[in-house]
């Protein structure tokens, strides 16, 4: 099977290039990162790459596979169209070959202060929660934050350093619907503004690519909801 | 940079104009087909009703402001850098206000054809 990968080193390269590799004898069941890795090992040392968990838990290895945003450790070969191209998650500063710099990420990330935020004193020993209380966070908490969604929203390439993004937006809405965070009238202050929230148009590219099947759209919508009925 | 109706309002007013703008067209369309004999009296009639004035005015004052949340999104989403986006910004509201002073005197002249 044929693979065509984007490579860039910033001190050897001054543009970055396509490059082709052929790979034989591919079993049934075999995950992008596999492949990837057999390449790296049989035929070039020098492809980068990040991964750790193999598993689709940690997010290191989002890419753009076919021009769809993916996590290469849970991507079967064989559901892919030959020949498969494989670039970088797109609109992000590539460190080298298919690593990105994902610092933006991250400071959207940091900037809906992902973390509970409590006034009254701390309980003791544990703060309680209903099991319908508990519920609201399903969907939610399990973002691996590999950035697949933000880097396929148009809004977020236009704008990444204004708009948050559907992983940032997505947490926001995480805290916002905890029943134990007690910053919610700050949270929604925070994202006024022509930019940080409302850059989105509900395109939900980052439905689509989600790995984990969250849905930041809806969280967005659920923002823009709790938004104006504050407002009325 | 200064953005009017930032987010939420805009966001909001948007979608209220929306509704509104549709339904008026639809009323309009509706009426203009379904009248046998459009005369230039029945429209004049018609259009300095009252209720059609005002709900004209507030048609071409909701289309303004549709108009100015639409392009300032499309300004903010596609055109790079700060400076470039406040001068196009800029055009813009200048040309739909010179839009609505237009529009309120055509509006206001057939208002004071009924008196
Ligand atoms: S729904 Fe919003 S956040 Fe998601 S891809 Fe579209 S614009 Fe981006
Ligand atoms: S919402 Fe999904 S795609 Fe986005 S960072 Fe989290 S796990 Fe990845
Ligand atoms: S290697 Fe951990 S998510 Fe793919």
């Amino acid at each position: 099977m044929r693979f065509t990968i984007y490579r860039f080193n910033p001190e050897t390269d001054t543009v970055p290039y396509m490059k082709e590799y052929e790979l034989a004898n591919i079993e049934p069941g075999t995950m992008l990162l596999d492949a990837l890795l057999r390449i790296k090992n049989e035929q070039d040392g020098t492809l980068s790459f990040r991964h750790s968990c193999g598993e689709g838990v940690c997010g290191s290895d989002g890419m753009n596979v076919n021009g769809t945003n993916c996590l290469a450790c849970v991507t079967l070969v064989d559901s892919l169209k030959a020949p498969i191209v494989v670039r970088p998650l797109p609109g992000m500063p590539v460190v080298r070959d298919l690593v990105i710099d994902m610092t933006q990420f991250y400071s959207q990330y940091r900037a809906v202060k992902p973390w509970l935020i409590v006034k009254d004193p701390i309980p003791e020993i544990e703060f309680k929660q209903t099991p319908e209380q508990r519920d609201k966070l399903d969907g939610l908490y399990e973002c691996i934050l590999c950035g697949c969604c933000s880097t396929a929203c148009p809004s977020f390439w236009w704008n990444p350093d204004k708009f948050l993004g559907p992983a940032a937006l997505l947490q926001s809405w995480r805290f916002l619907s905890d029943s134990r965070d007690q910053a919610g009238d700050e949270r929604l202050e925070a994202l006024e503004g022509p930019y940080k929230l409302f850059r989105c148009h509900s395109i939900m590219n980052c439905v689509e690519v989600c790995p984990k099947q969250l849905n930041p759209t809806k969280a967005i919508g659920n923002i823009k909801k709790l938004m104006l009925k504050k407002m009325i | 940079m200064s953005y009017q109706a930032k987010g939420l309002q805009a966001w909001f007013f948007q979608r209220v104009t929306g509704v509104f703008m549709a339904f008026y067209m639809v009323y309009v369309l509706w009426f203009s087909l379904s009248t046998e004999l459009f005369t230039y009296q029945i429209w004049l009639a018609w259009f300095s009703h009252p209720l059609m004035n005002m709900a004209t005015a507030l048609f071409f004052i909701q289309l303004v402001v549709h108009t100015w949340v639409g392009m300032r999104d499309i300004v903010l989403d596609y055109m790079p850098g700060d400076i470039l986006r406040f001068i196009t910004l800029t055009c813009i509201s200048l040309f739909l206000m010179a839009l609505s002073i237009g529009m309120l005197r055509i509006l206001f002249s057939l208002s004071f054809n009924i008196l």
